[in-house]
């Protein structure tokens, strides 16, 4: 790990378009890693990382093992078993409840309004949608994806004391936070926590939900509330 | 735990440091590039420009020109084409919501493998290169061991030849479709007594129109086209429409009179009809003379046994109905039958068909304005060159005991491969749900999980329906807004050749069915040395549509694939061409170069082993597309292997055996759902989501059943329970339960768990789905057509009993086995082990499709063809 991905966090709301450039990274890094979690199946190097002391280490704070969660003699098997429950959890559409799409949340269907105001969005903020994208601009994880990359772009400019510039990518999160993600993101999280049929997805379900959580007090915004799940 | 954000954001260094070493965004780009759209440039409400691209609907199987509206590259909404001949620029409301399809949220978008039991939804997903490597290789294994171990059943396949080049091309015969459990025996009958498989009547310009058991209102053959054109003639033309039905249908509402009738009994009200008609020197004696193989003396005397009071017991139409009806016809003017699935498809459907077409046999209201027509389709070509041979044909296609079923007998297929007739190495499903769509559903399933009788399986299909859930791999199909096809329908007297083409880009990872298929190739012959490779060189799957439908005489010359593209379909509507439409196909005079070389036979022209016209009174005319070149009354081929070759009534053996409290079960298809492809629409689902049973007022009073009541419905192999809808529209003796409900996949609920769909929040008010009849519908099967008998289930009906749960659905495997059974015990006594020892059968079909090619002028290379409309539903 780099010394330069220290921790510096401001502990304050108000504070936080203030903050240093290493809260804004941290932020980005934070999506970057959920949306690749929530883009792809699990991989060999990051199956490694996140089985590694130094990375496991920090989520073990929150109850969270994920050692335990990737156990295994065999690393082919357990990625094979992730890739079965990512499938399961992500892919299959037998049973839209996980549909990790926004417009599927708010329309009932693929591809819908939501997608196009994402791409738009993507444009808007002067970045292009990421090249060789598999899914709709509406996933989760492109969602992710674009909040990570603005939130680099504000770290970019607080490095370089642009602060104008910094704001202005700190309010296109804000406004995507509170037009998209927070809309339902928070809500689909919680669901892949209660229902993932694999404990590693179950936990990102979790901190996907605690992180948009704490996203929306930190942007002063509201999330949609969590809906338990009907099994009627 | 709550977690603190002072902690949590360290993550975003462990998450930094976890990524370093993983990739983003690996996965491949979209499956394939597509055609550059244009750009019209009308308006949304959005503001926007919206292209205006043209495409043939697959909503169902009519075929009707649509244009898509998309916008930002997403299809905003559906219209018809005005330039259609068929359907005049109206979509009916499956066509209208047919993009729901596309942006289904129950899509599969990625090649699935499946990873646990069959059937237990295990699934991981996999890239293209994998999922075609795993399946190229399989069958490989399959070719070498016997390449006729390589299985492909198809539904709704309208790629008009690919499959069969592909199935050709590896060497496989064992190809079967579903057109069994759609409405073959109507096809059989029609080919045999003129040739075509189904008719063009002109609703518009006639008089009288007696309809047997067909819903045109809302789902027969060609729904949306027919209906207008009937309407334009009961309002315009005043004609009048009399319904036959055991069920009171839309069309039946709007028909001058709905008379129920006992299924399967349209035949001999028909024959009865025609009987009168003679007696009553009503007959056309001239046509019967000219273009018929018998006299109407003989005909004559053969109806005479067909007594209205005889009609009257068999089906409960008074003999004075039955009368008044047929003078009616006689003596309206121009008039003409229509039929589809409810008269035929029964255990007598072949007579059945052939009973009808005679009241317009009798009347000479053959190929005249107003009057029951051949058929007026265009042809296209096969494709490019080169094309594979002709395999052996399965026994699993052409089973020897039903020597004339020309289109397979599908719904026998479960059982055959249980019984090991045939080995399966590798079995290929297509736009198919049979486990839901056939009968007996239950030993689909038993074939379908069983990795002895299947050892490998692969679905092509768009979502996880019922059958596609026990595949071993799944590769996802597109929609038909995503794709290329040449189309064709004789859904209009003004033939025409029309185009589908993608109006968007495929969604997610999804692939076009040719372009797997073409892709398949290559991975299972990469260096050409198994000889599949060659037939597939013709590059894109737009050039081979272009190749086939530019085949077509006249369309190059008018702007060719071009003019398709922008216009969607060709030639354009013309009402005044349909109105002054020239009719008579059969009169038509042979030329000169036509009758060079021929030699006569009785009255038959023939050249070079075929039958090419026929004489009459001295002229030599086109004829019928039969081997005599007449409408044949007497079908010879019949009676060579053992039915009866006059027009002929035979009742169902169990329904002469009724108890007098059993019933009859009917199953019909409402006017916004197909057999099983549209319950994820949304917009339908709401319309029509649920099934209750329709049964009679007096027969539910007698059981004691009020409206909703829970009922227990008995078949031989098993039992359902649902709920009841009592109603004065239904025969007394039939119980009618509607398809298209009752699935196993979730979205038909609506249920997509905390969406905040504004449709599924506020406006589903429904929660019941239904329950789905055909678990407990054995098979039956026509002898001659080989095709299922739906609606001939024997049942008994009583109030739901203790502990009985709506829903229940029990089958007995048994009991299932021995109705298989049954049925193949009133087939003809040819069995053989043989598996490809069909070649008497494959002669008699072969033959017919030839004559149909000549008919009514078609071009199609029916070399490629198993069917030149395809006009299965």
């Amino acid at each position: 790990m780099s010394s330069s991905k220290q921790v510096n966090v401001r502990p304050t709301s108000t504070e936080m378009a203030e903050s240093g450039p290493c809260e804004a990274e941290n932020r980005a890094n934070v999506y970057e890693f959920l949306s690749r979690i929530f883009l792809e199946e699990m991989d060999s190097g990051l199956l490694q990382a996140l089985q590694s002391d130094e990375v496991a280490g920090i989520f073990l704070d929150w109850g969270i093992n994920f050692q335990e969660d990737l156990a295994g003699e065999n690393q082919n098997e357990i990625l094979e078993q992730l890739a079965h429950a990512y499938c399961d959890t992500f892919v299959t559409g037998e049973d839209p409840v996980f549909s990790p799409y926004e417009s599927v949340w708010k329309t009932g269907c693929l591809e819908g309004k939501s997608t196009l105001l994402v791409e738009e969005f993507y444009t808007k903020c002067s970045l292009g949608l990421p090249k060789n994208c598999p899914e709709f601009a509406d996933h989760l994880g492109i969602e992710f994806d674009l909040m990570s990359r603005l939130a680099k772009k504000e770290a970019e400019f607080r490095l370089a004391a642009q602060t104008a510039q910094a704001e202005n990518y700190h309010k296109f999160q804000q406004a995507f936070l509170k037009n998209h993600l927070l809309a339902w993101g928070p809500e689909f999280s919680a669901k892949i926590e209660r229902w993932a049929s694999h404990p590693f997805y179950q936990h990102i379900g979790k901190l996907s939900c605690e992180f948009l959580r704490m996203e929306a007090e930190e942007f002063e915004l509201e999330s949609e509330p969590y809906m338990e799940f009907s099994e009627n | 735990m709550q977690l603190k954000r002072r902690k949590f954001i360290q993550l975003g260094s462990a998450a930094g440091a976890a990524l370093t070493v993983g990739s983003q965004f690996g996965m491949k780009a979209k499956a394939s590039a597509l055609m550059e759209l244009k750009q019209t440039g009308s308006a949304s409400p959005t503001g926007k420009k919206n292209q205006e691209i043209p495409y043939t609907c697959l909503t169902c199987n009519i075929e009707d020109g649509g244009i898509a509206y998309v916008e930002d590259g997403r299809i905003r909404r559906l219209e018809g084409n005005p330039n259609h001949p068929g359907n005049r620029g109206k979509l009916c409301a499956k066509g209208n919501a047919g993009h729901l399809h596309v942006y289904d949220p129950t899509r599969i978008l990625n090649p699935l493998k499946r990873v646990g039991p069959r059937g237990s939804g295990k699934w991981k997903r996999i890239t293209w290169d994998e999922a075609l490597s795993e399946v190229a290789g399989k069958i490989q294994g399959a070719m070498d061991i016997d390449p006729m171990s390589v299985m492909f059943q198809y539904g709704r396949n309208r790629t008009h030849g690919l499959v069969y080049r592909f199935m050709n091309a590896l060497g496989s015969g064992t190809v079967n479709n579903h057109t069994s459990i759609c409405e073959c025996n109507k096809k059989v009958a029609m080919e045999h007594a003129w040739g075509p498989d189904i008719e063009t009547p002109d609703f518009a310009h006639t008089k009288y129109i007696l309809n047997f058991g067909s819903n045109l209102a809302e789902a027969a053959y060609f729904h949306n086209p027919y209906i207008q054109r009937l309407m334009d003639g009961k309002i315009e033309n005043k004609a009048k429409l009399v319904t036959f039905d055991p069920r009171m249908t839309n069309t039946g509402a709007i028909s001058d009179e709905w008379i129920p009738l006992k299924p399967a009994t349209d035949g001999v009200v028909a024959l009865a009809m025609c009987n009168v008609i003679l007696q009553e020197g009503l007959a056309d004696t001239e046509f019967i003379r000219k273009y018929t193989n018998v006299t109407a003396h003989q005909l004559t005397e053969h109806l005479k046994q067909y007594t209205p009071e005889f009609a009257e017991k068999e089906s409960g139409v008074s003999a004075d109905t039955i009368r008044r009806i047929a003078i009616e016809f006689a003596t309206a003017g121009p008039a003409t039958t229509y039929t589809y699935r409810g008269s035929s498809m029964h255990q007598n459907g072949v007579y059945t068909e052939k009973a009808t077409m005679m009241l317009n046999v009798v009347t000479g209201n053959i190929e005249k304005r107003g009057g029951f027509n051949l058929p007026r389709g265009l042809g296209f070509g096969g494709g490019p060159g080169p094309h594979p041979p002709k395999p052996p044909h399965s026994i699993l296609k052409y089973p020897p005991e039903y020597p004339l079923a020309s289109h397979h007998v599908s719904h026998h297929v479960s059982h055959s491969i249980l019984e090991g007739r045939q080995k399966i190495n590798v079995f290929m499903l297509y736009c198919h749900n049979p486990l839901y769509t056939q009968p007996d559903g239950d030993t689909w399933k038993q074939i379908l999980t069983s990795e002895k009788h299947i050892p490998y399986s692969v679905s092509f299909s768009i979502n996880m329906d019922d059958s596609t859930k026990y595949a071993d791999i799944i590769l996802p199909d597109t929609t038909f807004l995503e794709r290329w096809d040449p189309e064709s329908m004789p859904s209009s007297a003004l033939g025409w050749v029309g185009l589908r083409q993608p109006v968007i880009k495929p969604l997610g990872n999804a692939k076009a069915f040719r372009d797997t298929i073409y892709e398949l190739a290559q991975k299972i012959d990469p260096d050409g040395k198994r000889g599949v490779k060659k037939y597939f060189s013709y590059g894109s799957a737009e050039s081979y549509v272009k190749n086939q439908l530019e085949a077509t005489p006249g369309l190059k010359a008018a702007g060719g694939f071009k003019l398709l593209k922008k216009y969607g379909v060709w030639p354009f509507y013309d009402k005044k061409k349909e109105d002054n439409f020239k009719f008579g196909a059969h009169e038509e005079t042979l030329s000169e170069s036509d009758l060079a070389g021929t030699t006569l036979e009785g009255r038959t022209l023939m050249k070079g082993g075929k039958s090419v016209g026929l004489m009459v009174d001295g002229k030599a005319v086109r004829g019928f597309g039969t081997p005599s070149r007449t409408f044949q009354v007497n079908v010879p081929e019949w009676e060579h292997y053992g039915f009866e070759p006059m027009p002929h009534y035979e009742a169902i053996e169990d329904h002469k055996r009724m108890k007098s409290d059993e019933l009859l079960l009917s199953t019909y298809k409402p006017n916004v759902h197909t057999q099983s492809r549209t319950p994820n629409l949304k917009w339908l689902q709401e319309l029509h989501h649920r099934n209750p049973a329709w049964i009679n007022t007096e027969t539910a009073k007698a059981r004691g059943i009020g409206n909703d009541d829970l009922i227990r419905i008995t078949s031989p192999i098993g039992y359902m329970v649902t709920k009841a809808r009592v109603t004065e529209g239904i025969h007394p003796q039939v119980v009618a339960i509607a398809t298209s409900s009752g699935m196993s996949n979730k979205s038909t609920l609506g249920n997509y768990g905390g969406s905040k769909d504004p449709d599924i929040v506020q406006n589903t008010w429904w929660d019941d789905t239904g329950v789905h009849p055909n678990q407990i519908i054995p098979v039956s099967t026509d002898p001659i057509g080989g095709g299922m008998g739906w609606f001939d289930t024997v049942i008994t009906v009583t109030k739901a009993k203790s502990g009985d749960k709506y829903g229940d659905t029990r089958s007995d495997r048994g009991a299932a086995r021995k109705a298989f059974e049954k049925a193949l015990s009133k087939a003809t006594k040819v069995r053989t082990e043989d598996a490809h020892n069909t070649t008497a059968k494959t002669n008699v079909r072969d033959e017919i499709h030839t004559e149909v090619g000549g008919v009514f002028g078609t071009t199609a290379k029916l070399r490629d063809f198993e069917d030149p409309f395809n006009t299965t539903a």
